[in-house]
This record gives structure tokens, C-alpha cells and sequence, in this order.
């Protein structure tokens, strides 16, 4: 009888529980990839327009939020000594009920507790170009059509240049006729121009290059088409100063030739710049890979790959003579170093010749210093294992040469002194690849799976090349050693973790002494005071 | 099988119980005798208002999520709980007055996905609250079958909080404290005996329909990666905090059960 009474109400208990739920996937959101600032790493979520600073220091793993202003497109560090985080937003052209929003580009400086520093910019440019000392960016659009900007209409020639020293930026639309910018190239950091301190800004595009001279923001730019008749189309792709001659070179995609820009002093007129440019070629004969200034002065020389005949070639920008030199192998790209050699303990200019991707298993060092005299004499060929697919200059004269051999990683570390090879093996392919070019010049890469493996480039004393590995609990998606210790003393290593729900997943480890049993993860630190959070 | 017969015919009746006299222990209404001719027992009434101190009851509460965070925790604006409550008469003041305690139990539940539109989240969310209350009521007997009354309550519980798909998921569980004010109407029948002699019990319907506020302890939500077991030495894991919930909402409360 009991029993009876009780059954409607069991009948009715499930009724008041909702399930709306939905068999639903990872998340949608969408988060640029990690940025690695000195001694913090960074994500910016384009959904919510937030950045959030992960400092591995704190216990507790919090990270700090800060805006960065709607449909951030790009992120990535200050470069130079800047430990900023650099973000450029698309902003939002509103509509009835959304207040419109410009693109910006966005400052972030992870020690300063005041706000960002926010650019408004003319444009909702799409790429981010920096100098190498941090001091300069120029943004810029990527693609001339419109659903790549976010506007109706713009002019895609259209860039802004930002000088962080006095916090300006300023809109120089330069005459591309048809292009957009391919890219950027500054001038090296302390250059100067007739005895006074200059930075210069090279914009690419096809057939064309702009001079920016970026201290000088008043005044215009100039445009150099590189095919006067436009009958062809050259992809310009490297560019080298010579601000002591000073001359700019530029190889291009398309072009045989090297497009010298010489820059030769004028008094400025009105908003004209104080030098004016002449365009000439220096011809190669055959299709160039990879271009290298080395002398100073009237001995400067650009020294070129020309893999298709085999041969390399030394020119004098001067004279516009060139000297060719058979390599007897295959040669694309020029690695220049200053040291010894086995048969000479003079430091003088030198270079690593290899061929990447071609699938030569040959080296050739080349001695620079009378190399069109010498010509044949002055390279020497080495023999090595497996064909180079990368390589990456060290400290000390030291190159790592990645070899991808029958599916298995494999390196080869290279003394460029006393040119001696030592093979690194490895028993599987090692994947997300990344390496430390400063000190402590060290490895780091996965098995595809939860295995971290790490190998010192240097001998820092043991007499030989420490490899060692750490187990963390899921699959690795990628490394990033921090440059600077934190403030606990420790420089960490940022291990992103496969996370089907991308609510961030990082595991830490102490990059001096990598062990599992001081890791810390973070995981989902992207929901963090997601509750709390206003309506992106 | 007689007496829950009796029992429903007089549940079904409930409405017409305005007819009834309101006198203590007055006769039993000519029209429900009639109801029941099969009534055996001339001596004793077959309903009665008295005792009827105690009533067992389903709950079903509404509450309405006024808040954004409140909003997000639960992925919707209102929130449907079930429970159960048991409820006595303490002090009845004067023959139209009861002072009462209740304890009840309450459980929320819902399943859905995140607030992807707004923040591009788009995981499976549950949430949850198991809130155990005790509860004061002083009532006032318009009739033997109406009484408004006011209520206030207290209680405990916890809430949780499951974000992501078994097997790689964030939650949490917290610990809840809350409080409520409302005013309502209990109706009720005359209760029926359902046994024969006078110690038998005696069971009338119950129902209350209650409006009110709650207001409770912000809960504060720190998810941590499940562990799945297989790796009996895992990585150290930071909790993260999502932030806090302020836990305030008017709330629509209807009961229904059994008086005894």
C-alpha cells in the first residue's frame, strides 16, 4: 500500500530535470598560437579578445587577462630586448546595435601593471612586420581582397608605419599599381646613412620595392619598379643593406639578375628625402637561391648560389663582374661565419654551402678572403650521411643540419672551425622541432607522442652531447623554451598539451633541468573567470 | 483496495471542498457520505481535519537566473529543480493559526553547452545543486482548506559543475549556503481515515504553490582536470578559477503531497 503512494511521485521527479544537451565536439573558438615572451608565454582567444599572460612563476598558474580590442588577427612577440607582446586586431565595423570598433594594434608589457597601449589604426590590416630591434613595425595588408580586410573598401597599398620610441604612427600608402606588400625588410639595427643614424624600410611586392625612410616620417616614400617594361613579373624575396656603400640588394623570384638600389646623397627638397635611389642589375646567368654580402667597403662581394648550374658566384657590386666557381654539387643556401679553418687559424670570412632539399649529402666550406683568385682552391667538399633538409646556425661556430632520412629524424652537428661532423641519431621521427640558438643551444623535440626529448648542441663540459628525455601525461603539441629566468629563478619550458576542448593545456618544466617530477600543468586556464566576464 | 479508493475519490473531490462546513469536528458532509455508501463504520468519520500536523510532499521549484554569471553556470534563464519536503505543525495558534518547520531537499540539474555564441565555448556543461533546507512558516487558516502563509527557509548543499565530455573533463564541486523569503497558499482536503478504528491514519491532499527570493553565498568554481585512473602518478594540475556565481533568484515553488 505504501508503495502505492509513492509511485506518482517518482513518476514526476525526472520531469523537473532539463537535459538540452548536445553531442558536441571540441571547441569552436578560435586562439592564435602561443607566443613566447621572455619569461612568460602568451595566448590571445579572437573570441573573447583577450590575452592571457601565463606567467609559469606563479604557484598558483592564474593567468592574467587583459583586452586586446575585437577579432585580434595576429600576435606575436616585440622583438629585440622588448619582452612585450605585440597583438594587431581587425576591431569590428559594428552594425545597428554594435558600436564600431577600429583595428589596433595593440602593446602588452607583461611587467607593467597599467594597461596596454593601444595604436588605432586607418586600416584593418592583416600582417605585422617588426624590426629586428623591436623599435619599428609596419602593418600592412596581406591580400587585395576585401573579405581578407574586413572593409568594403580600402586601398591595399595602404600601410601604417608605428616608431614605439615616440609612440606615433603614421599612413604611407605607397604605389604598388596592382600588388600588395609580400613583405617587409628593415634595415639592421644601428645603421647609419652618411654619418647619421638611419633606419630604413624596404617594402616587397611584385615588380616593385618602396623605400621608407622610417625616422624621417614627413617625408615621401620611394617607389623603384624593378621591370621598367613590365613585361614579366619578378617576386622580390631577399634583401641585403650595405648601408656603408650603402646599397641595397634585392634577389627576386623570376629574376636572374640582382637588383642593386644605390643610395646616393641629395640636398632634400620640400618633403624629399635626403638621398636619391639608381637601379642597376648585376647579373648572375642563372637562377639564384640564396644571396650573402660579406667585406666592407670596395672589397664587398655578394656571394650567390646558383643551384641549377652547380655553382656558386662571387660578385663586386662595383663593377658588376662576376666569378664563377663550380661547386660539383648542388648549393642553395649560404651560411656566413667568421672563424678558422683546419688549414688556417686566422679568423676570416667563410661560409657553409649546402643543398637544402635536393638531396645532395655534400658539404662545401668556402674561404672567402681570396675566393675569386683562389676560385676552386678556396671550397672543400665533406661528405656526410644523409641529404640536409634544414640548418640552423648556433653559437661558437656551431651548425645543427636536420637530415630527413628514410622517415627517421636525424641531425648532424657541425663544428664550422675545425669542420668536424658529428651524426646525431635518433630511433624515430622527431617532431615538433624546436631549438635554442642562444645559449644553452639546446634541442628539444617530440616522438609524436607524451615523450619529450632534448639534446644539448654544445659540449658545456661533459665531453659529450647530453641527450635526455622526460614522460608527461598527454601527446605534445609544441615546445617553447622562455629566454629569461622568472622571478623564481627557474628559465622554464612551455609544453603545450593536446587538448581536444582548447581550453589551453600547458605542462612546465624546468628548462635548465628538465624532470617530471617538477612538472606543473595548467589546463583550462583559457575559462578562467569565464563567469565573470563581459560580453566579448 | 477499499480504503485507496476512498482515498483518491476524495482527492478528486478536493475542489468541491469550499461546501464543507468549517467547524472542528463537525459531521461529515452529507454529499461525501453519499460518495461512499459502502462508509461501514457509523461511528467514526471517515474524514477529519485534525490531526493532519504532518505532510510529505514532491517539490518542483523554478528559479530565474538573473545574472550573466548565474546565466552561464546554468546555460539558461531558468532553472527547474526537483525534490521532496516534510513538513510539520508545530504550534497551531488559536484554531486558524500554525507555526511549521519543513526540511526539504532540492535538486537542479541541467545539461547543456556553453554560451558559444558569446564566447566561442562550444563544450558540454553540467550543472548541478543538491540544497538541503530547513524552513519556518507561520500560516493562517482562511478556511480549513486555504491558508496563506509566509515562509522562510535556510539551508546547505552543494553545487557542481562539469565542463567537457567523460574521459577529459574540468570540474568542481562547492559547497553552497542560502537563504529564502516567499508567501504562498496552501490548500489541502479533509483528510480520509483509512483504517478502521480510531488510531488508523488519516491522509488528505496537500498542495502549496509559493513565491519567493533566494539569496545565497557567491560560489566560487575552481575546475580541475579529471583523472582518468590509468596514471597513478600524474603531472601536478592548477585548478582554474572561472570566477564566482552569485547565487540570487526569485524562485516559484509548487508542492504537492500527502497531509497525515
Amino acid at each position: 500500500m505504501k508503495r502505492a503512494y509513492l509511485v506518482p511521485l517518482l513518476l514526476v521527479l525526472p520531469l523537473g530535470c532539463h537535459d538540452d544537451s548536445r553531442n558536441v565536439g571540441a571547441s569552436s573558438r578560435r586562439v592564435l598560437p602561443i607566443v613566447a615572451l621572455d619569461d612568460s608565454v602568451a595566448y590571445v582567444d579572437s573570441t573573447s579578445g583577450l590575452a592571457f599572460l601565463l606567467n609559469p612563476a606563479d604557484p598558483a598558474l592564474k593567468p592574467r587577462l587583459l583586452p586586446t580590442g575585437k577579432s585580434p588577427v595576429a600576435a606575436e612577440k616585440r622583438k629585440g630586448a622588448n619582452n612585450q607582446l605585440l597583438v594587431l586586431t581587425h576591431g569590428d565595423q559594428g552594425s545597428v546595435s554594435v558600436e564600431a570598433e577600429p583595428a589596433k594594434l595593440v602593446l602588452i608589457d607583461p611587467a607593467s601593471d597599467a594597461d596596454p597601449v593601444n595604436y588605432d589604426l586607418p586600416g584593418r590590416y592583416d600582417r605585422l612586420a617588426q624590426s629586428d630591434d623591436g623599435a619599428f613595425a609596419i602593418l600592412h595588408y596581406g591580400s587585395a581582397s576585401s573579405g581578407a580586410s574586413g572593409s568594403m573598401l580600402y586601398n591595399p597599398n595602404d600601410l601604417t608605419v608605428v616608431t614605439f620610441g615616440n609612440n606615433t604612427l603614421k599612413s604611407r600608402p605607397i604605389r604598388s599599381l596592382g600588388s600588395v606588400p609580400t613583405g617587409v625588410s628593415f634595415s639592421p639595427p644601428g645603421s647609419t646613412l652618411f654619418g647619421q643614424p638611419r633606419n630604413l624600410a624596404v617594402v616587397l611586392a611584385a615588380n616593385y620595392v618602396t623605400l621608407l625612410d622610417l625616422d624621417q616620417d614627413n617625408r615621401t616614400e620611394i617607389t623603384v619598379p624593378l621591370v621598367p617594361d613590365g613585361k614579366r613579373t619578378v617576386t622580390p624575396v631577399q634583401v641585403l643593406f650595405d648601408m656603408a656603400r650603402p646599397a641595397i640588394y634585392i634577389r627576386a623570384d623570376g629574376s636572374n639578375d640582382i637588383f642593386q638600389i644605390s643610395l646616393d646623397q641629395v640636398a632634400p627638397v620640400n618633403q624629399g628625402n635626403d638621398f636619391r635611389v639608381s637601379l642597376s642589375l648585376i647579373g648572375s646567368g642563372s637562377a639564384l637561391s640564396d644571396i650573402a654580402l660579406f667585406g666592407t667597403g670596395d672589397s664587398a662581394r655578394l656571394l650567390v648560389t646558383a643551384p641549377d648550374t652547380r655553382q656558386i658566384a662571387v660578385l663586386d657590386p662595383t663593377t658588376g663582374s662576376a666569378t664563377s666557381i663550380p661547386t660539383g654539387t648542388q648549393v642553395n643556401r649560404i651560411l656566413l661565419f667568421q672563424g678558422p679553418s683546419p688549414r688556417s687559424v686566422e679568423t676570416q670570412d667563410r661560409a657553409l654551402l649546402v643543398g637544402l632539399g635536393t638531396g645532395e649529402t655534400s658539404l662545401v666550406f668556402a674561404d672567402l678572403k681570396d675566393i675569386e683568385t683562389a676560385q676552386g682552391l678556396a671550397l672543400e667538399s665533406w661528405s656526410i650521411t644523409a641529404p640536409v633538409v634544414d640548418i640552423t646556425p648556433l653559437p661558437g661556430n656551431i651548425a645543427l643540419l636536420s637530415q630527413g632520412a628514410y622517415g627517421n629524424a636525424a641531425l648532424s652537428i657541425v663544428n664550422l672551425g675545425d669542420r668536424t661532423i658529428e651524426p646525431v641519431g635518433s630511433s624515430g621521427a622527431l617532431s615538433n622541432v624546436t631549438i635554442e640558438t642562444a645559449a644553452p643551444s639546446r634541442l628539444w623535440g617530440t616522438d609524436r607522442s607524451n615523450r619529450l626529448e632534448y639534446l644539448d648542441l654544445i659540449d658545456h663540459g661533459q665531453g659529450r652531447l647530453f641527450a635526455g628525455e622526460v614522460i608527461v601525461d598527454r601527446t605534445i603539441t609544441s615546445i617553447s623554451p622562455l629566454a629569461r629566468q622568472s622571478t623564481d629563478g627557474r628559465r622554464y619550458l612551455v609544453l603545450e598539451m593536446d587538448d581536444p576542448m582548447n581550453v589551453g593545456y600547458v605542462t612546465l618544466l624546468d628548462a635548465g633541468q628538465p624532470d617530471r617530477k617538477g612538472a606543473r600543468s595548467a589546463h583550462g586556464f583559457l575559462l578562467t573567470d569565464y563567469l565573470e566576464r563581459g560580453q566579448p | 483496495m477499499t480504503t485507496i479508493r476512498r482515498a483518491f475519490l476524495m482527492l478528486s473531490t478536493a475542489a468541491l471542498l469550499p461546501a464543507l462546513p468549517a467547524t472542528a469536528d463537525g459531521p461529515t458532509p452529507p454529499a461525501t457520505q453519499a460518495a461512499i455508501p459502502e462508509a461501514s463504520e457509523p461511528t467514526l468519520p471517515t474524514t477529519a481535519w485534525e490531526p493532519l500536523r504532518f505532510a510529505l510532499a514532491a517539490e518542483f521549484q523554478t528559479g530565474w537566473m538573473l545574472q550573466d554569471d548565474a546565466r552561464r553556470l546554468w546555460g539558461k534563464r531558468s532553472v527547474g529543480g526537483v525534490g521532496l519536503s516534510f513538513s510539520y505543525d508545530a504550534i497551531r495558534l488559536g484554531g486558524r493559526m500554525a507555526l511549521g518547520l519543513d526540511l526539504s531537499w532540492l535538486a537542479t540539474k541541467t545539461s547543456t553547452t556553453m554560451d558559444s555564441a558569446a564566447t566561442g565555448f562550444n563544450l558540454p556543461q553540467k550543472s548541478s545543486t543538491q540544497v538541503f533546507n530547513l524552513g519556518l512558516s507561520l500560516r493562517y487558516n482562511v478556511f480549513r482548506w486555504l491558508s496563506p502563509y509566509a515562509r522562510v527557509a535556510g539551508g546547505t548543499g552543494w553545487a557542481a559543475l562539469t565542463l567537457g565530455s567523460a574521459g577529459f573533463d574540468l570540474r568542481d564541486r562547492a559547497v553552497i549556503y542560502q537563504g529564502s523569503a516567499g508567501a504562498g497558499l496552501l490548500v489541502r482536503s479533509a483528510g480520509v481515515r483509512v483504517g478502521r478504528t480510531r488510531k488508523s491514519p488519516t491522509l488528505a491532499f496537500v498542495g502549496r504553490v509559493e513565491g519567493g527570493y533566494t539569496m545565497g553565498n557567491a560560489t566560487s568554481f575552481s575546475l580541475k582536470s579529471s583523472v582518468d585512473g590509468s596514471n597513478k602518478d600524474p603531472i601536478p594540475v592548477a585548478p582554474v578559477s572561472i570566477g564566482e556565481v552569485t547565487r540570487r533568484f526569485p524562485y516559484l515553488r509548487i508542492s504537492i503531497g500527502v497531509g497525515f
